[in-house]
């Protein structure tokens, strides 16, 4: 009798001493990571726009103070191929990150994207290269930050009016009372494109514009040079101005006159990169629109602080700045 | 008898509660816990040239389940390095990857005696105790991506043959070395040979993967 409430209180202490610890065991506090962890995901730091972005975004990240802790980032260069973009998410997702900045390399594919990133519970800040307004809903923790592109191309548009109003004589070389142009489009699927050509179309309707012919260079410096030499030379010695979507397009049409040693028709880009700007105090090249891109990364910083400390009830989904003209 | 039955009835309820805080302690500490960290440091400007080093160290970390602690820096003084290295010692790394600072650090004369740092750098072998570099190669050699440009002179025989600096294999190699430090506390130099690149072998097919942008 007394050997069996011995045994029966060997065992009850046993099992009560390995709960104790077990709750102990759970409750122990886990090793934290002691910085915070941002994922920048780039389609193309050969693209020189986005080049200068993340740099300035680099530099506004490292200034900033984010819920007292250093932070952490890592730059992940798609080089333009949304494999490589992919197989970088990937590893991006089960990497611990606080949250993800993603400059789709292809934005019709936000939704697979936005999808995993809502399974991973990781928030998310496109920007730049816009995804479709749907594709954003798929997760409350997804925004968008970048430009009314249809108002940069207007503000083209606006430029290009200033100046057949002001200087007629000049821009009008061939004295036909239309206004000659090529139209330099960036790629083709994407909505900044679209969206910037439609702006200056809409917004010029009180201009007699003449398209003498409009290519595709897909944002490229180099490609938008080569393009431009295969075009017929009547068209190019006829083209009084040169409309491109991006800062990048312009300079290689730019860079073709130079080296043919023609005379500059009116050239107008949209970005404002440090080269554009430089052209154009320089009167080479007329003018171009600013993006608002300090703004854009402004808002980033702060949407990102607010991320990390979960109040991000105020923001709506999708930020544009305000884009604005550049010229001497 | 209604004793024994209260006394069943108890041990049950330890065990069940004793299952129960198991489990409960399996599912919340699988995932944290088992990833260890590695400090990367980088120069500040981005730079193609080591984007298939961090490939590499990327690919290993992911399939290692390792961290990375990714600092990026236009300039670092040797007291600089060593309060980023103590306080990621705090933060429980197993070892740092710095690379090519001679981008970054000012004080490239000093000897920086860290068991558990390795550099990956072309001019600084002599600075660190542990350092991962090429060998010595003839020109013209260039560092992966290699453009299809380049491949097409070799091919039309434009070009006799060029070496290539694998930089996949270089970072592959240095953070696999730091993860094999933290198990047995045994780091070595690291010394990668450049591969010859001309038409036999382009044709051959055997250097498609290393060539493949």
């Amino acid at each position: 009798m007394k050997t069996n409430l011995f045994s029966y209180n060997s065992i009850l202490f046993t099992l009560i001493i390995i709960l104790i610890s077990t709750i102990t065991i759970w409750k122990l506090p886990q090793t934290q990571n002691g910085y915070t962890h941002i994922g920048i995901a780039v389609y193309d730091m050969d693209d020189t726009f986005i080049n200068d972005y993340v740099t300035k975004l680099q530099n506004k990240i490292d200034r900033s103070s984010f819920s007292g802790k250093k932070v952490l980032y890592e730059i992940f260069d798609a080089e333009g191929n949304a494999n490589r973009q992919e197989h970088q998410l990937q590893y991006m997702y089960t990497q611990n990150f606080d949250a993800l900045l993603i400059n789709l390399v292809t934005p019709s594919s936000a939704a697979s994207v936005l999808n995993e990133t809502a399974n991973h519970d990781i928030p998310v800040i496109l920007f730049n290269r816009e995804a479709d307004k749907k594709d954003l809903s798929i997760s409350k923790q997804t925004w968008y930050v970048g430009t009314a592109a249809k108002k940069a191309g207007a503000i083209q548009a606006d430029m290009l009016q200033n100046v057949w109003n002001t200087d007629k004589i000049n821009l009008d070389r061939n004295k036909n009372n239309k206004l000659d142009y090529i139209l330099i489009e960036g790629e083709q699927t994407h909505f900044d494109a679209v969206r910037r050509t439609n702006g200056f179309l809409e917004n010029s309707q009180n201009l007699p514009l003449n398209q003498l012919t409009n290519l595709s260079a897909d944002w490229q410096r180099n490609l938008a040079s080569v393009k431009f030499s295969k075009l017929d030379t009547s068209i190019i010695q006829s083209a009084e101005a040169i409309i491109c979507n991006n800062d990048d397009m312009a300079l290689g049409v730019y860079d073709y006159y130079k080296q043919h040693n023609l005379k500059l028709p009116l050239i107008l880009g949209i970005n404002n990169s440090p080269e554009m700007n430089q052209k154009i105090q320089a009167g080479e090249i007329y003018g171009t629109v600013d993006n608002g891109t300090s703004d854009q990364i402004s808002y980033i910083c702060k949407l990102l602080n607010d991320i990390l400390n979960k109040d991000t009830a105020k923001y709506h989904k999708i930020w544009y700045s305000k884009p604005f003209a550049i010229e001497k | 008898m209604k004793n024994n039955k209260k006394k069943y009835a108890l041990v049950i309820i330890l065990i069940l509660f004793i299952a129960f805080f198991s489990s409960q302690c399996m599912m919340t500490r699988t995932n944290t816990e088992s990833k260890k960290t590695v400090a990367v440091i980088l120069p500040y400007t981005y730079n193609k040239e080591n984007s298939r080093i961090l490939d590499a160290i990327r690919d290993y970390s992911h399939n290692n389940s390792i961290i990375l602690d990714v600092w990026h820096e236009k300039s670092l003084s040797s007291n600089e390095l060593s309060s980023i290295i103590a306080n990621e010692e705090q933060n429980h790394a197993i070892g740092i990857l710095l690379i090519y600072p001679e981008n970054y650090l000012t004080q490239q004369e000093k000897h920086y005696d860290y068991n558990n740092v390795l550099a990956i750098t072309a001019t600084m072998q002599t600075a660190f105790s542990h350092y991962a570099a090429f060998e010595n190669s003839p020109s013209p050699s260039y560092l992966l991506p290699v453009s299809a440009q380049v491949i097409k002179k070799i091919q039309d025989g434009k070009t006799n043959c060029i070496y290539i600096k694998n930089t996949y294999k270089l970072g592959y190699e240095s953070i696999q070395m730091l993860d094999t430090y933290s198990r047995n506390k045994y780091m070595k130099d690291i010394s990668i040979p450049c591969h010859k690149v001309d038409k036999a072998a382009i044709e051959s097919g055997e250097l498609d993967a290393l060539l493949t942008n």
